[in-house]
């Protein structure tokens, strides 16, 4: 096959753009312009009037949660956190029974533009809880624990019916939180219906649902979407606030300050990984996740609880990487459309991390792959070899990591070059 | 050097960008495709990605052409659309299978294209990528490392790989 030939197929092979395409697309660039100028002061959480809250967990479009669920990068850098060992854990809850699962948070924001609407369907209605007054932000640099890692227990609210996002099978698992493998695996276009209790886990949202072949477990809420009529409006839930403090970003690329907690909200401000965010103590729940209201240059917004660390956490996780590491990824996409990532290391032949779930250890694609040299320097040469003599049945790795500060942007890159699934990797003994 | 049309579009006019990526949908959708590879999750990268532009085109610099700028949005939201949705592709196999069905003639072709689908479908999404900019929208490869953000290194080896591999199939 000659260059015109294979050009020509792979042209070939793009496809039509479906009925309806340019319609969806100059709606929602029509939405997108009609967008005020973002504010820079954030918005109130939205109560309703009688004071009920929604679930906004699941008030976003299809779409829009499609393109936020378990972001691996966030995977990573739970990861990162979990091998070093930390563990906030804060049980606010008052009748929780459930096991704390240090589970891997994969959960974070992409880079991609929330929509201006969020159609939300029936809402179920409940009580609010009463929202702390909040305290004046009077940063601290201790590192503070964090509410909403472990576990939360949140407001009951009346019960409701849900379906799976998209018809896709959703894991129900005995207990909340990533712990639990799915158990059971939802049907297409199955209606569940969620109790009302709800528990947050590691900054994420999950329901209590039965099934009506008798199943009572949990799914997290940004997998399924609520049944009944839609409708525009938007909210979010007030948590109770709690102490202000100092927080590092600890995600890397750039890291949304929103106008307004949930997906819905604009963007009025970014950071940095490492940058330092001055949070108020005020939390909020929507889209599924805890919301954290910061103060980054100036600019008050909110950010996803989970892309935040209390300082120093994340360059304590681990000293640094050596120039050369192999990096070891890990990422499994099952049945049940459960997805999840975590990052592990091969420091010598030694792979020094553990990690929850899946089917397997893949390796990481690099820009050399199947045994090719790379295009950097080869410093690790002892790792380079656990590849070559078949430790690996995939692609090999081979990142340059250079200093601490820019970890996470090699990280960030690979997670560009990974980008889909790779050949089992056995985990070495 | 940009056109009129395109310092509309700069300049945040959405008829502008409308007008705009209409010329160019096609090549947008083919680095979408290359990385998803699936008709329906391609229109909704592609609809993400044109908004996420829109929303974005302040941040435009011009360091870029506009185009390549834009081809970069689209790779970057395909690579989370495939990140978030895991892979679930049958539909275009099952396609190419009526088509031996209908039309026997035809199988022989159907059947060595559907074997190339396999071959591209094994490759890595970046390889794939990298080969559709370069050997299927005529892109450089200082261009396509532009847009994937890569060394030029690094999309040269994507590409030989992704080469290699179709070589092999062909001679197997």
């Amino acid at each position: 096959m000659n260059d015109d030939e294979l050009g020509a197929f792979l042209r070939s092979e793009i496809p039509d753009a479906g009925v309806g395409y340019w319609d969806a697309i100059d709606a929602r660039i029509e939405a997108a312009a009609a967008v005020e100028v973002p504010k820079v002061t954030p918005t109130e959480p939205v109560q309703t009037e009688a004071e009920v809250v929604r679930l906004t967990g699941m008030q976003t479009t299809t779409e829009s949660l499609r393109n936020r669920r378990t972001p691996l990068l966030a995977a990573m850098a739970a990861a990162i956190v979990l091998i070093g060992g930390l563990a906030f854990v804060v049980n606010r809850g008052d009748d929780s029974t459930t096991t704390i699962d240090p589970a891997i948070d994969g959960s974070a924001p992409d880079d991609t533009t929330p929509p201006i609407t969020a159609p939300t369907t029936t809402v179920p209605t409940t009580t609010a809880p009463d929202s702390v007054a909040p305290e004046p932000a009077t940063p601290t640099t201790v590192p503070t624990p964090l509410p909403g890692v472990g576990q939360e227990t949140l407001p009951t609210v009346e019960p409701f019916t849900v379906v799976a996002l998209d018809g896709a099978p959703t894991a129900l698992n005995e207990t909340p939180g990533f712990g639990g493998d799915g158990d059971e695996v939802s049907d297409p276009d199955e209606v569940l219906m969620a109790t009302g209790v709800r528990v947050l886990i590691d900054h994420r949202e999950w329901l209590q649902v039965t099934r009506t072949a008798g199943f009572t477990g949990w799914v997290e809420a940004i997998d399924v979407q609520l049944t009944g009529d839609e409708d525009t409006r938007e909210g979010s839930e007030p948590l109770p606030s709690t102490a202000p403090a100092q927080l590092e970003v600890g995600r890397g690329g750039e890291l949304e300050v929103l106008d307004q907690p949930g997906f819905v909200g604009n963007q009025i401000g970014s950071a940095e990984i490492g940058v330092t965010v001055d949070f108020t103590g005020e939390r909020s729940l929507a889209s599924g996740f805890e919301w954290f209201e910061v103060v980054v240059d100036g600019v008050t917004g909110w950010v996803m609880a989970n892309t935040v660390q209390p300082i120093g956490t994340i360059a304590s996780s681990r000293e640094c990487y050596s120039d050369g590491d192999a990096v070891l990824f890990l990422d499994f996409t099952d049945d049940a459309a459960t997805f999840t990532g975590a990052l592990a290391y091969l420091d010598g032949v030694e792979a020094v991390a553990g990690v929850r779930g899946g089917t397997g250890f893949f390796v990481a694609t690099s820009p050399i792959g199947s045994g090719e040299e790379p295009d950097g320097p080869i410093v690790n040469q002892e790792a380079w070899q656990a590849f070559a003599e078949g430790m690996s049945v995939g692609e090999r790795a081979f990142l340059d990591f250079v200093e601490c500060p820019t970890v996470q942007t090699e990280v960030d890159q690979l997670d560009r070059l990974v980008g889909g699934s790779y050949p089992a990797f056995p985990l070495p003994d | 050097m940009s056109t009129e049309l395109e310092a509309e579009v700069i300049a945040g006019d959405p008829a502008a960008f409308g007008r705009f990526i209409r010329l160019h949908d096609r090549r947008f959708r083919g680095v979408a495709w290359s990385v998803v590879r699936d008709a329906h999750r391609t229109d909704d990268v592609m609809q993400t990605a044109y908004e996420k532009a829109f929303r974005r085109i302040g941040t435009y610099d011009g360091t870029a052409a506009l185009t390549t700028w834009l081809h970069s949005i689209v790779y970057r939201t395909a690579l989370d659309n495939l990140r978030y949705e895991g892979r679930r592709r049958h539909e275009d196999v099952d396609d190419l299978g009526d088509v031996i069905a209908i039309r026997p003639d035809a199988a022989a072709h159907a059947v060595g294209r559907m074997e190339m689908d396999a071959v591209m479908e094994g490759l890595n999404p970046g390889d794939r990528a990298a080969l559709m900019l370069t050997a299927g929208l005529g892109f450089s490869y200082d261009e396509a490392a532009e847009i994937l953000d890569e060394r030029r290194g690094t999309v040269a080896s994507r590409v030989s790989r992704a080469r290699a591999r179709i070589s092999r199939w062909e001679q197997s």
